[in-house]
C-alpha cells in the first residue's frame, strides 16, 4: 500500500506499555488478552460505605499494583494519583521498549501527550472527606490540587523522562486519549516534536464516581454474582458496562527520527479524526451518522478505502445503546465489508477503563498489526440480532492484518477513531 | 507530654523516611533547603505531616522562620509547652 501523499511526516509506533486488569506489562497483558482471561471481580468494602447498596458491585482493578517498584523513574510516586501512577509505570515501560534516549539534545523534541477522563479522584474524593470531616481547611494536603489537577500525569511523566516538548492533557471522557493519539500524531505531522510519549490513564473506582455511574444507569447489573460474564459487548444479555482502570503508553515517533536511530517499529499511525456530536451529553445519535462520520473522516485522512480495512478494535463498551449504534454505523461505511472486519471488544475483559481506554486499544492495535493475532471477544454468547457481525467472534483468531482502526466514544459527544497499519518504508 | 528528645526524633524521623535516607543522615543542624535538598513544596508537605503528627497549625508567618531540622523542633516544642 502506498504511504500517504499529503506530504507531512510520518508517523510510527516505536514502543509499548500497559497496566491493565488483566495484566502489568505488553507481554503478560497480551499473553491473558489472547487467551481470553477476565479482569473483572467482586470490588472490596469502599471506606466503610455499604456496598450492598451498590447496584453493581463489580469492577476491572489492577492487582497488585505496586508503585514503589517505579520510584527510580519518579521518586514521590507514592504520593502521586493512582492514575498518574499507572501513567508513569506505562510511560517507563513504553520508552524502554523504543529504546528512546531523553537527552539534552533532544529534549525540546520528545512530548508528552495524556488523555485522562477523570484524573486525579483517589486523592479528590480523600481530601474532599478529610475536609467535611474534620470541617478544618488546614488539613486538606497540600498535595491535592497538584495532584487533582488534571495534568498531573502529563507533568510528573515529562519530569521522570526530562521530556522537555509540547506537554499536554485531553480530557473528553471515554474517548480521551484516542485524541491524545491523533494530537500526538498531528504534532509530529507537522514538526511540533520528533517523538511523543502518549499515554491514557483512568483510576476513578472510587465511591463517588463509581456511585455516579450507578445512578447513572449505565452500569452493569445482572452479573454481580458472576463478575466475569457481566462485561459481553455485543450479546444478547449485555445490561452496561462494567468499569475498569489502567494506562498504556505508545511512543510515537517520526519516521525519520526511528528510522534514523534504528528503532523497531510496530506499525504506522495513518489517520484520525475527531467528530463532536452536537447532540446529546451521553447518548450517541442512535442512527450512527455521526460514529460513521469519524470513521469516514479518519480513513479519508489516512488515505485508506474502507473496503482495506481489516481489523477494528471497537468502543463496544457492553451498554444496550451503544454497541447498537456502533455497528449500525460500521454498516453505514462498511457496506458489505462490514461482515469481513475482524472485530475485537477489549473492554470485554478489562472493563470500561475511561480515559485509558483509547490508548489500550492503541496497543492492542499495533500488537494486533504486528502479530496478526486477533483477540476474542468474551461472553459473546448469544448475539444481539441488532448489532451482529460476522467478524465478532468469542474464539481469538490469526489472520494477515494490515489495516486497524480503533474507535472511542466519549460522553459530551466526542468521538474519536484513529488508523493505524503496517509500517512499510 | 511529648519530651523534648521525643519531638526531634520524631520529626527527624519524618524526615529521614521523606528523603528515603538513614536517620542519622538528618540532623538537627541541618537546613531544610540547602543541607536535605527539599524544595519549597517538599517543605510545605513535611510541615503539614508534623502538623498532623503534634496537633498543630502553623501559621504563614511562623513558617518563614523554619529553616533547619532543629529550627521545626524547637518551634514545635515551643507550641506543645504553651
Amino acid at each position: 500500500m502506498a504511504p500517504m501523499a499529503h506530504g507531512y511526516e510520518r508517523v510510527v509506533v516505536s514502543g509499548l506499555g500497559v497496566v491493565s486488569p488483566i495484566g502489568i506489562g505488553v507481554e503478560n497483558f497480551w499473553r491473558a488478552a489472547r487467551d481470553g482471561r477476565s479482569g473483572i471481580e467482586d470490588i472490596p468494602a469502599f471506606a466503610g460505605l455499604p456496598l450492598a447498596d451498590y447496584r453493581c458491585r463489580i469492577a476491572g482493578r489492577v492487582p497488585d499494583f505496586d508503585p514503589s517498584r517505579y520510584a527510580a523513574a519518579y521518586a514521590g510516586i507514592e504520593r502521586l494519583d493512582r492514575y498518574a501512577q499507572f501513567g508513569l509505570a506505562a510511560s517507563t515501560e513504553a520508552v524502554r521498549d523504543a529504546g528512546l534516549a531523553v537527552t539534552p539534545d533532544n529534549s525540546h523534541r520528545v512530548g508528552v501527550m495524556v488523555g485522562a477522563g477523570m484524573g486525579g479522584m483517589l486523592i479528590g474524593e480523600r481530601e474532599f472527606d478529610r475536609l467535611y470531616r474534620t470541617l478544618k481547611p488546614h488539613r486538606v494536603h497540600p498535595g491535592f490540587i497538584p495532584g487533582i489537577t488534571l495534568n498531573s500525569a502529563s507533568g510528573v511523566i515529562a519530569i521522570a523522562l526530562g521530556a522537555r516538548g509540547p506537554n499536554l492533557t485531553t480530557s473528553t471522557a471515554c474517548s480521551s486519549s484516542a485524541h491524545a493519539l491523533g494530537q500526538a500524531m498531528w504534532a509530529i505531522r507537522t514538526g511540533q516534536a520528533e517523538a511523543v510519549v502518549t499515554v491514557g490513564a483512568d483510576a476513578s473506582i472510587t465511591p463517588l464516581v463509581f456511585a455516579g455511574f450507578g445512578t447513572l444507569r449505565t452500569l452493569s447489573t445482572r452479573f454481580n454474582d458472576e463478575p466475569q460474564r457481566a462485561s459481553r459487548p455485543f450479546d444478547q444479555l449485555r445490561d452496561g458496562f462494567v468499569m475498569g482502570e489502567g494506562a498504556a503508553a505508545l511512543v510515537l515517533e517520526s519516521q525519520t527520527a526511528a528510522r534514523r536511530r534504528g528503532a523497531r517499529i510496530y506499525a504506522e499511525v495513518a489517520g484520525y479524526s475527531g467528530v463532536g456530536e452536537a447532540h446529546h451529553m451521553v447518548i450517541p445519535r442512535e442512527d450512527g451518522t455521526e460514529v460513521a462520520r469519524t470513521i469516514s473522516l479518519a480513513l479519508a485522512d489516512a488515505g485508506i478505502p474502507p473496503a482495506a480495512v481489516d481489523y477494528v478494535n471497537a468502543h463496544a463498551t457492553s451498554t444496550t445503546i451503544g454497541d447498537v449504534v456502533e455497528v449500525r454505523a460500521l454498516r453505514r461505511v462498511f457496506g458489505t465489508h462490514a461482515d469481513r472486519l475482524l472485530i475485537s471488544a477489549t473492554k470485554s475483559m478489562i472493563g470500561h477503563t475511561l480515559g485509558a481506554a483509547g490508548a489500550i486499544a492503541g496497543v492492542v492495535c499495533a500488537l494486533t498489526l504486528e502479530t496478526g493475532e486477533v483477540h476474542p471477544t468474551i461472553n459473546y454468547e448469544q448475539p444481539d440480532p441488532e448489532c451482529r457481525l460476522a467478524g465478532i467472534s468469542a474464539a481469538p483468531c490469526r489472520a494477515d492484518i494490515d489495516v486497524a482502526l480503533l474507535n472511542a466514544f466519549g460522553f459530551g459527544g466526542s468521538n474519536a477513531v484513529v488508523v493505524l497499519r503496517t509500517y512499510e518504508g | 507530654m511529648t519530651d523534648t528528645v521525643d519531638v526531634t526524633g520524631r520529626i527527624r524521623q519524618e524526615l529521614a523516611v521523606w528523603l528515603r535516607r538513614d536517620v542519622v543522615e538528618v540532623q538537627p543542624e541541618h537546613a531544610l533547603r540547602d543541607d536535605l535538598g527539599l524544595d519549597s513544596m517538599a517543605i510545605i508537605e513535611l510541615l503539614y505531616s508534623i502538623e498532623d503528627a503534634f496537633g498543630l497549625q502553623i501559621s504563614d508567618e511562623d513558617l518563614a522562620g523554619l529553616m533547619t531540622v532543629g529550627d521545626v523542633a524547637a518551634y514545635v516544642e515551643g507550641r506543645l509547652a504553651s
